[in-house]
Formats: structure tokens, sequence, C-alpha cells
């Protein structure tokens, strides 16, 4: 088991050394004077050709590409995630800022997303054939195919203008007003955990499928044990094993959702801070704000590849 | 049966959520053929109604009302909103909480604000500013000379101010500062009095320079309460104000970042007014909805090109003029802008200071166009570029159609931020056009930055590869030392007519920026030449 937890971590940590090979590459790489990752346009428009030589040696840009990769690995290492133009403030402070907002907002959506799935998974193969199945089956198809983005707009049309029920946007702090973050989390978290929902439910439904048809459960039936005993004790954890992916993927989902989510809600999250830094050709943090997603989505999957271990005692004891 | 029903089911779903669309057709409005463009009688396939330019009516007509806050949805938020020494300086348009030294009249002229008089002296080369007396910061200090004198060295520090046109900055007396200029340039009032507000010294230098980021501490008639980057900015009712005392409790900037959800809060009444984001299909659609669109004019959408190079095409004064003839310029503006854009022949808007009625039109005539064409030694065309953002992609796709029909073939060139900066900047561009806009300013700051600005002569960093004769540059020059604001409109007229005489650049047409309220809301937000807002006369009817 230790050996293949080490072997997880180093396949993860050589994904993440392409990682920030490809992001750093895709940046200096980009038409366009790299000066710009450093300095606001109008900063530009007043230095002289010979000024705005010094400043791409002060930069280090005119140094190779790969002394260029690894002044940048090194200070990233280091804690030193650069400064942002646009917000003018350093990139750790403005982590510090979203990132808790946008852990809060994925975290509810993947968990309740999760969650969820795999209730209505258990309960469609249980009661596999009758009306609840039936419907069940039908909404987890929409969910699937029904873009987050889209589902937003009508939620937002529906729910706040037409019902008036929730707020249409925005974000309150709970220290703040709990009822109203309550409130203004509801629809980007369902709107974030509704593919969750959907794949978890009919990934768990096939899978409950296959193992309450094996005999062990078929015994346990024989045996007069009760129907939350048997799924709970022996059918759940068998059934878990293709979830696991599922998880790890839907974090991927989530972050990448995240993006436009949080933009059409408000959310001052991560994903909100790289779009408005890509239109304010804020290079650095789109830089840090891809490597960092692609960090925690690389982790969260390794994660989820240590824990097939705990699961799947074959996989251990191979 | 069961199947059928999860059909049905199915269906019924899919047809509710079809419904549930739009109901504005997105045909696009840009032609893809090299076949000639319809006429100015084309009408947009997506209007229903035009928009006119208007002016919402204030406390002139109805009595005011006092009380409520009024809530201003906003894409963004300023990043810095204080500290007036960083590069990217606060917004310039914070007028409910920091005010500059001088505003505008409805004719352009320069009027007191927190400055009452101002002196002028070409000879020895110095602004002379009388401060107004009795103004108190937010933060209960003084402003005074002193405090003038420091905002205008932050600004200095910035950049926003060029410091090496400045010899020094005197305090005379606690209400007088002295501005001592290497050249003198009767448009410097305009730098230093209208561009530059005045923040609190005391209140960033108590509190530091990453306080003064969050944190607006002006003279204005509301005073910060709180802000969050990137979600609202509060402000409340300032009770020891110098001038008139608002009408409103407070006002409220709330980020709503996607426009169909701002539109869709507005119709909720989740906010009071659409500060900024609108487009102009928004308005349209919540003004037939019963909203009040209030346009101000913002930008001028010009078409500049590579005259520099010997090899250009454009190099020629003829295929210049040709482009001119080319392009219908109403049609196109009542196309891209579904009635809001209004078209220009001239680098002025008949309201703006340097227009000049001599400036010869060059309307749509394609037959010219040819003719200028081959007169020009291209009698069957060329082929370009035209290098423009992502955002103008429908425009340039009918400035194409229109050019093809007299035969310049362009390919349109999509740039990315860090490449426009650099074409439009440092590197410059080859041989071909730019789609590009300067933003329209109000009175004499157009004459500065709107033509001063824009058409710098060399060594310049902006646009540097349109050609300017020496007669232009002689203009330039004398605008640039000019002894009063007076002279400097007839210097700016002069160099409108000359911009269109040599066709330095091709003006295409006013760009609005559109503001939606509710039908209580009475504001005067950016009315006088979309630069002035007097907040403190702003209300909001009972609703």
């Amino acid at each position: 088991m230790t050996a293949y937890v080490i072997r997880r971590l180093l396949i993860g940590i050589v994904i993440i050394i392409l990682v920030t090979v490809l992001v750093f590459l895709v940046m200096r790489l980009l038409p366009g004077d790299p000066l710009f990752l450093f300095l606001a346009e109008n900063q530009i428009e007043n230095l002289s050709p010979e000024q705005i030589q010094e400043m791409r040696h002060q930069y280090g840009l005119d140094k190779s590409l790969p002394m260029q990769y690894l002044d940048w690995i090194g200070n990233t290492l280091r804690g030193n995630l650069g400064y942002s133009v646009y917000n003018q403030t350093s990139i750790n402070t403005l982590l510090a800022q979203r990132f808790p907002v946008t852990l809060e907002l994925s975290l509810i959506s993947w968990v309740f997303g999760h969650a969820l799935g795999l209730l209505v998974g258990i309960v469609s193969a249980l009661r596999r054939g009758k009306w609840i199945d039936t419907f069940s089956t039908g909404l987890s198809y929409i969910g699937v195919t029904i873009p987050s983005f889209w589902l937003a707009i009508l939620l937002i049309y529906l729910m706040g203008l037409k019902l008036g029920w929730l707020p249409l946007s925005g974000w309150t702090s709970p220290s703040v007003d709990l009822g109203m973050h309550i409130k203004q989390l509801i629809m980007p978290v369902f709107c974030l955990s509704i593919v969750g929902i959907a794949s978890t439910a009919r990934l768990m439904r096939s899978s409950m499928l296959e193992v309450i048809q094996q005999d062990y459960i078929r015994t346990a039936w024989s045996k007069g044990m009760g129907e939350q005993i048997i799924v709970i004790r022996h059918a759940l954890k068998n059934s878990f094993i293709p979830i696991i992916t599922v998880l790890g993927m839907g974090m991927a989902h989530i972050f990448g959702g995240s993006f436009i989510i949080e933009t059409l809600f408000s959310v001052p999250g991560m994903g909100r801070l790289m779009v408005t830094s890509l239109y304010a050709h804020d290079y650095n943090v789109v830089q840090f704000s891809a490597l960092f997603t692609a960090f925690l989505i690389v982790m969260s999957n390794v994660i989820v590849d240590i824990s097939y271990g705990f699961f799947d005692p074959r996989i251990r004891y191979n | 049966m069961k199947r059928l029903l999860v059909v049905l089911v199915i269906l019924l779903i899919s047809a509710f959520i079809v419904s549930c669309g739009g109901n504005a057709a997105t045909t696009s409005t840009t032609s893809t053929t090299s076949q000639a463009p319809a006429t100015s009688s084309t009408t947009s396939p997506i209007a229903t109604t035009p928009l006119a330019e208007t002016t919402k009516p204030t406390q002139t007509t109805v009595k005011p009302q006092s009380g409520g806050i009024l809530r201003m949805l906003t894409t963004t938020l300023a990043t810095n909103v204080g500290n007036p020494a960083l590069p990217m300086g606060p917004p310039e348009n914070a007028l409910m909480a920091v005010e500059p030294l001088t505003s505008f009249d409805e004719k352009g002229n320069l009027v007191p604000e927190l400055a009452t008089s101002w002196d002028l002296d070409a000879n020895a080369k110095t602004i002379t500013l009388h401060l107004r007396t009795g103004v108190k910061f937010h933060d209960g200090t003084t402003f005074d000379g002193e405090a003038c004198k420091w905002n205008f060295e932050q600004r200095m520090k910035s950049g926003k101010i060029a410091a090496a046109e400045v010899v020094s900055i005197e305090v005379l007396d606690a209400n007088t500062v002295r501005i001592n200029l290497k050249r003198f340039n009767a448009l410097q009032i305009i730098t230093f009095t209208h561009t530059v507000m005045m923040y609190s010294p005391t209140a960033i230098k108590t509190n530091g320079d990453e306080w003064a980021k969050t944190h607006i501490v002006g003279t204005g008639p509301f005073k910060q309460t709180d802000y969050k980057d990137a979600s609202y900015w509060k402000f409340t009712r300032n009770e020891n104000y110098w001038g008139p005392k608002p009408y409103l409790d407070g006002m409220e900037y709330i980020v709503v970042a996607d426009a169909t959800v701002a539109n869709l809060s507005m119709r909720s009444g989740a906010g009071d007014m659409w500060k900024s984001g609108a487009t102009a299909k928004d308005c349209i659609d919540l003004a037939n909805q019963g909203f009040d669109v209030i346009q101000r004019s913002a930008s001028v959408y010009f078409l500049a090109w590579d005259s520099l190079s010997p090899s250009s095409p454009f190099a020629n004064q003829k295929v210049r003029e040709a482009v001119e003839y080319a392009l219908d310029r109403p049609a196109i503006a009542k196309a891209v802008g579904y009635g809001s854009y209004k078209e220009l022949f001239q680098f002025a808007n008949p309201q703006d200071l340097p227009y000049n009625p001599d400036v010869q039109v060059r309307a749509y005539n394609p037959q010219k166009a040819k003719q200028l064409l081959s007169e020009g030694g291209y009698p069957n065309g060329f082929q370009t570029k035209l290098f423009i953002r992502s955002e103008s992609t429908d425009t340039a796709t009918l400035i194409q159609s229109y050019l093809a029909a007299v035969g310049i073939m362009i390919d349109i060139d999509v740039c990315d931020s860090a490449r426009w900066l650099s074409i439009t900047g440092p590197t410059g561009w080859k041989d071909g056009m730019i789609y590009t806009m300067v933003g329209r300013n109000a009175g004499y700051s157009y004459i500065q930055f709107s033509l001063g600005g824009q058409f710098k002569v060399q060594p310049n960093t902006s646009f540097q590869n349109m050609a300017k004769s020496q007669t232009f540059v002689d203009l330039y020059n004398q605008l640039m030392a000019v002894p009063t604001l007076e002279d400097s409109v007839a210097v700016g007229k002069k160099m409108v007519k000359q911009i269109s005489d040599e066709c330095i650049a091709v003006p295409l047409w006013n760009g609005p920026y559109n503001i939606v309220v509710q039908k209580y809301v009475h504001t005067n937000y950016l009315s006088v030449h979309h630069q002035i807002w007097n907040s403190e006369l702003d209300w909001m009817a009972s609703h």
C-alpha cells in the first residue's frame, strides 16, 4: 500500500511539473510583448525604448526561456506568487481573499452533488422499474446534458425574477448575514452540482444493480437480513468503487464550471478573478490561476487514486 | 407505456425550456460576402425603436424628494478606489465622493468646483489656483493648499501628470497654489484642475497606501461606509458637504458581472440604475419594458492606418480618401449601434468646441472611391489587413464588405490584448488599418486628450504609423503652447480640418455610454459632456 501511495504521488508531481511547463510556455509564447505581464498599459506608454529595455532586464525577460521558467517556478515554490498589475497587489493577497470563497462553493457543490447523486442512484437501483426509477433516470439524462450556464440563467429568471424566492446574484459573507449568505448559495451550488448529481446517480444505479445481483447479496436476503443492513453493510461499499473515479473528475468539473457560475452569480471567487484578469490583461494572475486550478485538480485525482486502495483490497494487496 | 410516459415528460420539459427562450431575433447584422451592402435606408433587424439621445429631467420639472439609497448595478469595481499615487489610479468618475478643482458647464467652459478662480500667465509660465475655503474632507481635515499640492504630487508620481513638465508647485498661502511649468500650455489647466481629484492626505498618510486602495476619502457629497472587492461599494450622505445637501440617504454600487443577469436584476427591482455594461440591445429591451434609458456620448470610433511605410497603399492620400468614400457611415452606425451610434464626418461632434463646419464631407460614394483608387495606382484594388479587438468583429465584417465592394480586400486580424497594446503602442503595425476608438472628453479636454492625445507627433508611442505633414506637426506644436484656452479652440478647429484634409485617420461614429434607470430615479449622471455628475442633486421618487 505504501508503495502504491508513493507511486501515485510521484505521478502526480510529474503531472504538475508538466502543467507548470505548459502554462509557462503558453503565456510566454503568446503574441505580444511579455513585458505586459508585469506592467500596466499606462506605465508602458510613458516609457522610452531604453527604459522598456531596462524593464525587460529587471524582470528577467532578456534571459533564455528555461532560465525564466526556473526563476518563475523558484519564486512560486518560495511562496512569491507574483504581482497583479490590475489589482496592484500581490497574488498571495488575492489568493487569500478569493480562494476561500471558491473553496466553500466548490466543496458544498461537490458534497451536495455527489451525496444526492448517490442517494438517487441507490433508490433507483433498489426500486428498479418503479416510477421513481423512471423519473430519476429521466431527470439524470437532463442533468447530464443541460449546460450549467443555461441552467443558471433559467434559475435566475424563475427563482429570482418571476417567483422572487431567491436573490438573483451576489455574495454576502456569512459573518455579515448568514441567512442571505445561504440564500445566495442555493442557485450557484445547484448549478455546479447538477452534473455531479446526474452522473453519480446514473453510475451508482448501474453499479448497485450489478452488486445486488451477486450471490452474497442473495444469500443475505435469504438469511432474512433487512434491506437497510444489506445495502449499507454489503452492497454500498462494493458498488462505490466506480464512483470514486467520478468524484475526482467531479472536482475538475466544478472548478472549471466555477469560472462561468461565479461570473453569472457575481461570486468573488477564483473563477471570477481569472475571468476579470483575462479581460484586464493581468497575465500574471491568469498564469497563476491556471496553474493553481491544475494543481488542485491533479491533487484531487491523486487523492482519489490513493483512496481506491482503501475501498478495494485487491488493489492494496497487489 | 412507462417508456412512453418518460418520453412525453422529457418532451414537455423541453418544450417548456424552449418556450422560456429569448424573444429578440439574434440574426447577425453583418455581411460576409463581397457584394455591395445595403444603403442607408436599411433598418436594423433587431431594433424595434431606435434609441435617441435623451436627458433625464431632474428637479427642474418635479419637486425632488429626500431619502432612499440609490442602488447602482455595475460590471466591476475599481481595484484602487482611493490611492492617487498608484499607476492604476482610482476611478475618475467616483464623483459622489471626490471632486476636482474645476468642472464644466453646458458650453464646455471651465467653472469653479473646489477652486473658485484661476490665473494663467503665459509669460511667467504659471497657473495660480485660488481654492474654496471652508471645505472639509470626509475625515474632518481641511482641504487647503497643502492638500492640493500633495494631490498633484501623487498624480505626478503615478505618471498621470508628466512630472517633466512641472518645475515646482508652491503653496503661496492656505488657499492659493501656484504651478510653475517648464513650457506653458493653457490646456494644462485641464490636467491639473479637472483630471486630478482631491483626496485627504491625512487619511492616506495615517492609514497607509494599502488601506487607501480600499478607502476613498474626499470632499464629495457622499462618503464611503464599506467596500468589498468585486462585490459592493457603499456610501452614506455627507452631512458636512460644502455644497447643496444631497437628497439621497446614500448610494451603493452592486457588482453584477453578467449583462443578462443585470438586465433581469433591473426588472426584478434589485437595482435602481444600471450604470455600466448595458448594451444597445439591453437598452432597447428595457426601454420597451418601461425603463428610462439615458445615453451619454462616450467614444469616437475611427480607422487609423499605416501611412508612414512607403510600401503601404495607405501612404497614398487618394487611397485613404477612397476608403472614406467607400464606407456608408450612417448605415453601418445604425446597424452596429441599433440606432444609438451617430455617424461622424470629422473628428468632432457638432457640440464639441473644435467642431469645424468647413471640413469637407466625404459621404458614401463607391464610384468616387473606385475612381480615387484608380488614380492612386490601384485600379483593381488591393489586399490589406484590418487589426481589431475581438469585440469589434461584427463591425469589422461590415467594413470589410463595404471595402470589398470597391476592390479593397480585407483580412480581419483579431488581436489579443498584448498584441493590440504592442501594435498601437511601441511596436506599431505594418501596412494595414486599425479599427479603434478614443474617449470623447468634455469641453477643452476634448482638444487636449481626444485630439492632442491621439494625434501626437513623433516621438510618440500611440498610433505612430499615422503619417502627419509638417503643417499638422506645426499645428500640434502650436496646441502644445497655446497661451489661452480660447486659442486652443482655434488651433483645435484647424487640427480637425487638417486631419480631414490629409485624411490622417477616418472618423466613423460616436458610441454612447448607456445608463438604464427605473422610472422613479432622477439623476444627472455624466450629464454634462458625459463627464459631470452632481450626485447631490440626484433623487428618487417614492416607489
